[in-house]
C-alpha cells in the first residue's frame, strides 16, 4: 500500500459557484485541481483536510481561447497541454518555455495552471512568468467576481491575496503592441527538480533596436516573484545588444540581498540570479529578431 | 468519512468499487483490481515506477486519487499487452539491455509507450525529457534510450482531444 493521507470527504463540483459555496461553509475545505503539490502534503500529512472541492470537472474550466490580442487560459488547463499548444507559445514563447520545465512530463500531465498559481510554492514557475506577463487572474469569492493583477496576488511563500473562500477561475494575458518577445529560464540541481532560481523576461523593442519597455522577474529566489525594476530602469531606451545585456545582468548581485540555505548559499544565489537575467534577456531579445552575440 | 463510489474502465472493462476517498489510484489498480505491473517505488511522486495512462496520458498513480479517476480511463501495463506498439517496446527494452531488475520497468515502459504514440522517432534529446519522470537505479538508462531508439516506427499517431474552449459559469 502506498502512504495514505489522512481521511477527508471528496466532492466533485460543476460550477465555480458551487465550490465557493462549499469553500465558505465548510471550514477545512480545499480546492483540489490537479493534486500534484496537494496530495504529496496529504500523503506527509504536513496538511490535513476534512473535505476536498475537485474543479477539474467543471465543464470549461480546463479551456483555453486565444483571441487577436489576448489568451485566456481556464484555471484547470494542465501545465502538459499548455506545453503543447504550439499557437500559445508563438504568442508567447514564455508560456512554453515554462510549462515544458515544470517538473516532469508525469506530473505535467495531471499538475494545472491555477493550481501552479494558487500554491504560490516559491519553487513554482508559474507565478513569475505571470507578473512579467503582467497577468490578469480572475477570483471569484463569496461576494463574486473580482479581477487581480498577477503582481498584487503573490503576497509571500505559498501566500497570495486570494483567501479561504477564494477560487481562481481564470488567468488572462494581454498582448501588447509592437516589437515583444519573452523567456523564461531556470536553475535545477537535476532533472524534476524545483528551481533554484529562474527569470522570466518580457520585453519590448522600438524600430531602432533600442528597449521601449521590459519587465524582468526573479523567481524562487524570494518568497514571492520580484520585478527587478533596476534592470528594467537600465535597459530602457538603451541599445538592445550583448553589452547592454551583460551590463543589467551584473547590477542583479548587488541589487539582490537573497539568503543562503539547504539548497544554495547567498552567493552563489546572486551569482545565479545574473547570468539568468543575462540568459533570459539574450533569448527573448533574439526572439525578437535582433541578432546578438 | 463517507465512502466514494469510483467507477472507472479498467484496461478496457468497467471498474466499479466503493472506497475511503483517501484511497490512491494506485491502491485501487494494485490491491483492489490485482493488477501488480504497476509498482510503488518512492510513494513520494518522483520516481514513476507507479506510471499509468489516465485518459490516455501518462500520470503518477501514487499522486492522483482513485476518486480523481472515477468517470475515466485508466490503463495500466497488463492492459497494453496485445498492443502491437508495446509489444515492440519491450521486445527491444530486452535486446537492448533496458531493464536488470525491472522494478522500474512498467513505468519506463508506459512513458516511453506515450513518446512514440506522440512522435514516432524521438532524437536521444527527446527521449530523455520524456522518461525525466522515471528512475531507474540499475541501468544507467543507456539501455532504454537504445532500446526506444531501435522501435520502428509504423504505429498510429496519439490521438488526444484538443482542450474544450473556456465557458462561463
Ligand atoms: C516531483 C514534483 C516536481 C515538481 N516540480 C515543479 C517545478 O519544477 N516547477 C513548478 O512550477 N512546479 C513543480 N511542481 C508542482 C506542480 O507543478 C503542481 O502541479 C502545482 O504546484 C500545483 O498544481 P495542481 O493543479 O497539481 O494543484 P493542487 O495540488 O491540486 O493544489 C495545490 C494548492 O492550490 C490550491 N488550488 C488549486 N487550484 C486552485 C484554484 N483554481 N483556486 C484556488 N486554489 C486552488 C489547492 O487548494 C492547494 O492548496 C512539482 C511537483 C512534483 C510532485
Ligand atoms: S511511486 Fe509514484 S512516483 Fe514513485
Ligand atoms: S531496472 Fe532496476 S530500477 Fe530500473
Amino acid at each position: 500500500m502506498g502512504m495514505t493521507p489522512g481521511n477527508f470527504d471528496y466532492v466533485r463540483v460543476s460550477s465555480f459557484r458551487e465550490a465557493a459555496r462549499i469553500l465558505s461553509e465548510e471550514e477545512n475545505s480545499k480546492i483540489l485541481a490537479g493534486g500534484q503539490s496537494l496530495i504529496p502534503l496529504l500523503k506527509t500529512r504536513i496538511m490535513n483536510v476534512d473535505l476536498l472541492i475537485d474543479i477539474s470537472g467543471i465543464k470549461g474550466s480546463g479551456g483555453i481561447r486565444q483571441e487577436k490580442k489576448s489568451l485566456e487560459i481556464g484555471a484547470t488547463y494542465r501545465v502538459g497541454e499548455l506545453e503543447g499548444n504550439s499557437l500559445a507559445a508563438e504568442s508567447f514563447p514564455i508560456l512554453h518555455d515554462a510549462a515544458s520545465s515544470i517538473a516532469d512530463p508525469l506530473v505535467r500531465n495531471m499538475g494545472t495552471v491555477g493550481g501552479n498559481l494558487a500554491h504560490a510554492d516559491p519553487g513554482n514557475d508559474l507565478p513569475p512568468v505571470m507578473v512579467a506577463l503582467n497577468a490578469e487572474f480572475t477570483v471569484l469569492g463569496p461576494k463574486g467576481e473580482r479581477v487581480e493583477r498577477s503582481a498584487a496576488f503573490f503576497k509571500g511563500a505559498f501566500s497570495t491575496s486570494m483567501d479561504h473562500s477564494d477560487t481562481l477561475t481564470s488567468i488572462r494575458i494581454n498582448q501588447k503592441d509592437g516589437n515583444v518577445s519573452s523567456a523564461f529560464v531556470k536553475q535545477r540541481k537535476s532533472a524534476g527538480d524545483f528551481s533554484l532560481a529562474s527569470v522570466a523576461s518580457v520585453v519590448e523593442l522600438d524600430d531602432s533596436g533600442n528597449f521601449k519597455d521590459s519587465r524582468t522577474v526573479l523567481g524562487s529566489v524570494f518568497p514571492a516573484p520580484m520585478i527587478l525594476e533596476g534592470v528594467d530602469a537600465y535597459l530602457k531606451g538603451k541599445k538592445a545588444n550583448s553589452e547592454t545585456i551583460k551590463k543589467a545582468a551584473s547590477l542583479v548581485r548587488t541589487q539582490i540581498n537573497p539568503e543562503s540555505d539547504f539548497f544554495a548559499s547567498a552567493d552563489y544565489r546572486r551569482h545565479v540570479s545574473s547570468l539568468l537575467v543575462n540568459n533570459a534577456l539574450t533569448t527573448a531579445v533574439r526572439r525578437s529578431g535582433v541578432n546578438i552575440a | 468519512m463517507k465512502k466514494v463510489k469510483v467507477e472507472l474502465k479498467l484496461n478496457g472493462k468497467q471498474f466499479k468499487t466503493e472506497v475511503e476517498a483517501r484511497t490512491l489510484l494506485v491502491d485501487l489498480v494494485r490491491e483492489l483490481a490485482d493488477q501488480t505491473a504497476t509498482h510503488i517505488g518512492c510513494d513520494t511522486s518522483n520516481c514513476g515506477a507507479c506510471t499509468v495512462l489516465l485518459d490516455g496520458r501518462p500520470v503518477k498513480s501514487c499522486t492522483v486519487l482513485a476518486a480523481q479517476a472515477g468517470g475515466r480511463d485508466v490503463k495500466t501495463l497488463e492492459g497494453l499487452s496485445e498492443d502491437p506498439l508495446m509489444k515492440k517496446l519491450k521486445d527491444q527494452f530486452l535486446d537492448k539491455h533496458g531493464l536488470q531488475c525491472g522494478f522500474c520497468t512498467s513505468g519506463m515502459l508506459i512513458s516511453s509507450y506515450s513518446l512514440l504514440r506522440k512522435k514516432q522517432k524521438p532524437d536521444e534529446l527527446e527521449i530523455r525529457e520524456s522518461l525525466s519522470g522515471n528512475i531507474c537505479r540499475c541501468t544507467g538508462y543507456g539501455g532504454i534510450v537504445d532500446a526506444i531508439k531501435s522501435v520502428q516506427p509504423g504505429i498510429e499517431k496519439e490521438r488526444v482531444a484538443p482542450a474544450p474552449e473556456i465557458q462561463r459559469n
